[in-house]
């Protein structure tokens, strides 16, 4: 039996399964105060429901938002952030925190130290830290995933002065290349290392005094998992697991996706994914947090400000959908007229005191001098079209990321919606019009309520290795984690570089006691080029290869009976 | 100070390194040459930053290309996919900056194109097809501009687009590079000014080995910049190569990354396309920082190439040559209307119309040797029509040998009539001099090809 757990702002949503079916789904308001409790209280009422009578569970997913909350809210963790990115933009480009501190240092592309640091920088540095009391550090470099000598030297001048602070390099971060989103990224993880470690550690001890044993897994913004334990080096991945969940529920109810278009209607807003050939996108310049990019891999979701709350008034005498609500519809006990109303008129809905709803209504056309089904037709023209711009924007968007290769280019197809996938309380609202509209066929799982638990019950782990290669310099750079070091041949194919990473991959999972069949893994990139300098041909070849467990469901799931 | 085309918006960048093409695998036009570009503007973050706006390529239309070159036999026979991209991104920030869309645009791609002329037999200085005259000649169809100033950065004499607007008078080309005595091509000199009714609209700036940023950027001042003032072109195009830096290993001058920059940020260029530029590790990744940078109007005060620094000291004698130079260019900018005057005198006087040159084109890439006879059709009221008889042979004898007729974009109706009649006469009376015979007339896009044996003729 497994479980999924995925805390929302508003509602706490968990699902209990085996064997292909949903034993049982549940809502609960979240604490925002008390997150944990929130999650103690949905397990402990799931186990003890009759469904989960004498079954075993095996393990549970949690999707949190205790990092997004310590990231959005402002909570006051003071974290320094120390940048070293050599001569080339301004220092005032770098606006990414209000402590950041530079030093000289440079590494380039090749991972070869160009100019070292200043000792008496890192000397004034240390003096600038122990003067404001920050026990919360990130270190960035430019090209230090290439080699990190300068972020391990700077560390560990700090370290050695400073030994209870919390340090974090950006070279763990991330292989990948783009400085300014691994200093981001990084400077977020310093900053809330430690309050998830003390969530984690609570959390843990909650569920051991209730005698829960399985694994406990959380929910990543890339629609996998990793082990509780597994998070602590990497909490800000636990950001926007609420989206993964939905679109990898979606995913679930909805094997064959194809080319689709997932939309999750909430009460107050709508997020809306692509999948493309049944795989969910990830958003090309990562998670943004705070309108920073960062280097953490999240699935592409556009929000629409329309819910099933979403407050109906006038402007100018015109009918408008207001971007936010005022309390519950009116046949859900509500005052002021919502989206929901609207649509349980039009269409015979029947949800909750209907009659209330086609009252409100009347009152409301009445007032705005229109009839109730000019009102209604209006309202949900706007509706519709709100979600259609949405969707053909994020189709452009697809459609023009850029491509580096001739091939990509030469093969590059428009995307062309082959269903719409509709989840959310809110789905039979406005998406069975949207889809009319679209001119695809509309599919709702009767589970649609609660996908998002659905899908972190359901979702397995992922992740990434990325191997650099160099046999020029005779060094590599494999991650995660990042780890420097010296190639065993100076000879290499890119067969041997593949294997190389896949080894990694398979070490990294036999440690985490995960068993996935090889043909899981999946190279997402390949690349080998020619080492030349000046003129001519040197006998070196830079790699870059990448290996990844793929975001899916476990092994044993082959669909959701009905 | 020039007015730019656009005063505000974000500058667009195409990023094309056509990672899987390559002329050979060892050849340095390959894959690689980009490379450390990549990882440069990829750390940097450049394409995060809201100054810039990031563009998928797209594909040259084939009627594009046919517009400017008379590609043999065919164009599917000498062009790929990653030329058609090349120049297909070209066009499309050069769309985008007609329309308002960015107020700048650099186009990083491979391969290059300086070195395509419009007769083409082969590859030539790793060149197929020239980006920015194909940019142009659809920029100037499509929105009916006409003064256009190419200023060619590279440290080669940009030979191609030389040959392909010799005789447009609408069309400034002034070309910076190395001294033909002492590198490829062997051409560019002061006396190169143009055809007749074009004297003076081609400027080379012959610049002696190890000329550093001062000695560029005096001539760009004291040069350039007035006479784009005078001419009042209605775009300003850098063809940019970057092997005119320090350490570049085929050529020998001084220029630095923020030399580039400095450059770059003068000129205010509407759209940069890159040319060519071998030094992989030590220049590439830096001067595309730098043009990135001067584009956007982001401060590069801070950029510098690691390394030993750029040379500081002119060589001896140079500014005073660089002074000299300055002096003879303008000179023979502004004498443009009394030569063209003297040209249509001397027609008339003698009641001949044409004006003949010939040439010998090497293609070191391909070792082709093309002998070419171009007629001009001096006319009083545009630019006029033109011919090519063209002969290609390579080590064991001839491969081509072609007739074509060329119709600018404003040509008169006269000029046209005469130049249908010249390509049909060709067709039915000549067709057994040549293989094949070729037809462009650019305001209509007729693009038409006899094949002689076959007596066939097909229209693109």
């Amino acid at each position: 039996m497994l479980l999924g757990i995925d805390v929302g702002g508003t509602y706490t949503d968990a699902a209990l399964y085996e064997a292909g079916k949903i034993l049982k789904t549940s809502k609960f308001p979240t604490r925002p105060d008390n997150l944990q409790t929130s999650l103690i209280n949905a397990i402990t009422s799931l186990l003890s429901a009759g469904e989960a009578a004498g079954k075993t569970l095996q393990r549970i997913v949690i999707g949190t938002t205790v990092v997004t909350n310590l990231l959005a809210t402002g909570r006051e963790l003071p974290t320094a952030l120390i940048l070293m990115p050599g001569h080339s933009l301004p220092p005032g480009s770098y606006r990414i925190c209000p402590h950041q501190y530079f030093i000289s240092g440079m590494v380039d592309f090749r991972g070869r130290v160009v100019e070292e640091i200043e000792e008496s920088e890192l000397d004034d540095c240390l003096g600038w830290l122990k003067k404001n009391g920050f026990t919360r550090i990130a270190i960035a470099g430019k090209f230090s995933n290439r080699n990190p000598v300068q972020e391990l030297e700077a560390a560990r001048y700090i370290q050695n002065a400073l030994p209870g602070a919390t340090l974090v390099l950006s070279h763990q971060i991330s292989a990948r290349l783009n400085f300014p989103r691994r200093a981001v990224t990084a400077y977020y993880t310093a900053m809330v290392k430690q309050p998830w470690a003390d969530f984690s550690t609570a959390l843990q001890q909650a569920l051991d005094q209730l005698n829960i044993q399985c694994e406990v897994h959380i929910l990543k913004a890339d629609g996998g998992t990793l082990p509780l334990a597994a998070m602590l080096d990497a909490p800000c991945e636990t950001i926007f697991s609420g989206p993964a969940a939905s679109v990898m529920g979606a995913l679930a109810l909805h094997p064959q996706s194809g080319n689709a278009v997932v939309v999750d209607v909430g009460g107050t807003t709508s997020d809306l994914a692509l999948i493309v050939g049944s795989q969910p996108l990830y958003a090309s310049r990562g998670a943004v947090i705070n309108d920073q990019p960062t280097q953490i891999d999240a699935f592409s979701v556009n929000s629409v400000p329309l819910g099933g709350d979403s407050l109906i008034e006038t402007e100018n005498g015109l009918p408008v959908i207001r971007p936010y609500r005022q309390g519950a519809a009116v046949c859900f006990g509500g005052s002021a007229l919502t989206l929901t109303d609207i649509m349980n008129v039009r269409y015979t809905l029947q949800l909750g005191d209907a009659a209330a709803s086609a009252r409100a209504v009347k009152t409301f056309s009445d007032g705005a001098g229109l009839l109730p089904e000019t009102l209604c037709c209006q309202i949900e023209q706007q509706a519709v079209d709100q979600l259609e711009k949405q969707i053909h924007h994020m189709m452009r968007l697809w459609e023009t990321e850029p491509a580096y290769k001739v091939w990509e280019v030469v093969h590059r197809q428009p995307f062309t919606i082959q269903k719409l996938i509709g989840i959310g309380a809110g789905a039979p609202l406005v998406l069975p019009q949207l889809a009319k509209r679209l001119g695809v066929p509309l599919e709702m799982s009767p589970y649609a309520p609660s996908a998002n638990a659905v899908g972190a019950a359901l979702v397995r782990l992922t992740l990434r290795v990325t191997l650099h290669a160099d046999t020029a310099t005779k060094k590599y750079t494999l991650s995660p984690p990042t780890v420097t070091d010296t190639l065993p041949r100076s000879q290499m194919q890119l067969e041997q570089v593949k294997e190389m990473a896949a080894r990694h991959l398979k070490e990294l999972c036999t440690a985490q006691q995960i068993n996935l069949p090889e043909e899981t893994f999946a190279f997402y990139l390949t690349e080998q080029f020619n080492v030349i300098s000046g003129w001519g041909e040197d006998s070196g070849r830079i790699f870059d290869v990448g290996v990844q467990i793929p975001p899916g469901f476990i092994e044993d799931f082959t669909g959701v009976i009905e | 100070m020039r007015k730019t085309r656009n005063a505000s918006g974000q500058t667009g960048i195409l990023f094309f390194p056509a990672f899987d093409w390559a002329i050979t695998p060892s050849h340095p036009e390959r894959e690689e040459r980009l490379l450390y570009t990549r990882d440069q503007i990829f750390e940097e973050g450049m394409m995060d930053l809201p100054q810039i706006k990031e563009y998928f390529p797209q594909m040259a239309d084939v009627k594009d290309i046919a517009r400017v070159h008379f590609h043999v036999p065919d164009i599917a026979h000498r062009i790929t996919d990653a030329h058609r991209i090349a120049a297909g991104s070209a066009i499309l920030l050069g769309d985008e900056v007609m329309r308002g869309k960015i107020r700048n645009g650099f186009s990083i791609v491979r391969p290059p194109g300086h070195h395509t002329m419009t007769v083409v037999h082969g590859n030539r200085g790793f060149c197929d097809l020239n980006n920015e005259a194909v940019m142009i000649e659809y920029l100037r169809k499509t929105y009916g501009i006409r003064r256009v100033a190419i200023v060619d950065t590279d440290v080669h004499h940009g030979d191609g687009t030389q040959d392909i607007f010799w005789h447009d008078p609408d069309v400034l080309f002034i070309s910076f590079h190395q001294d033909g005595r002492t590198l490829y091509p062997g051409t560019g000199f002061t006396s190169e000014c143009g055809g007749p009714m074009a004297w003076g609209r081609t400027l080379n700036i012959p610049l002696q080995p190890l000329t550093t940023d001062t000695g560029i950027l005096y001539v760009l001042e004291n040069l350039v910049l007035p006479l784009l003032e005078a001419f009042q072109p209605e775009l300003v195009i850098n063809s940019a190569g970057q092997d005119n830096h320090y350490t570049d290993p085929l050529s020998n001058m001084g220029f630095s990354a923020h030399g580039y920059a400095k450059l770059n940020d003068m000129l205010k260029p509407d759209i940069a396309v890159l040319e060519g530029g071998y030094s992989v590790q030590t220049a590439l990744p830096y001067v595309n920082m730098a043009l990135i940078m001067a584009m956007a109007g982001i401060d590069y005060s801070y950029l510098v190439e690691p390394g030993p620094p750029a040379p500081k000291k002119e060589p001896p004698g140079n500014m005073d040559y660089l002074k000299g130079l300055v002096e003879q260019l303008k000179s023979a900018y502004f004498r443009h209307e009394e030569k063209t005057a003297l040209t249509l005198e001397e027609c008339r006087r003698v009641n001949r119309h044409f004006g003949r040159m010939s040439k010998r084109i090497f293609y070191d890439t391909d070792y082709i040797n093309e002998s070419q006879e171009r007629t001009l059709r001096i006319c009083p009221d545009c630019p006029g029509w033109q011919s090519f008889h063209s002969t290609a042979e390579e080590a064991y004898g001839t491969i081509a040998n072609i007739y074509a007729v060329s119709i600018p974009l404003y040509a008169c109706e006269n000029c046209r009539a005469e130049a249908y009649e010249d390509y049909e006469r060709a067709c039915k009376e000549s067709a057994r001099n040549y293989d094949f015979i070729y037809l462009q007339d650019k305001a209509k896009d007729v693009y038409k090809r006899f094949e002689c044996e076959k007596r066939e003729e097909t229209q693109l």
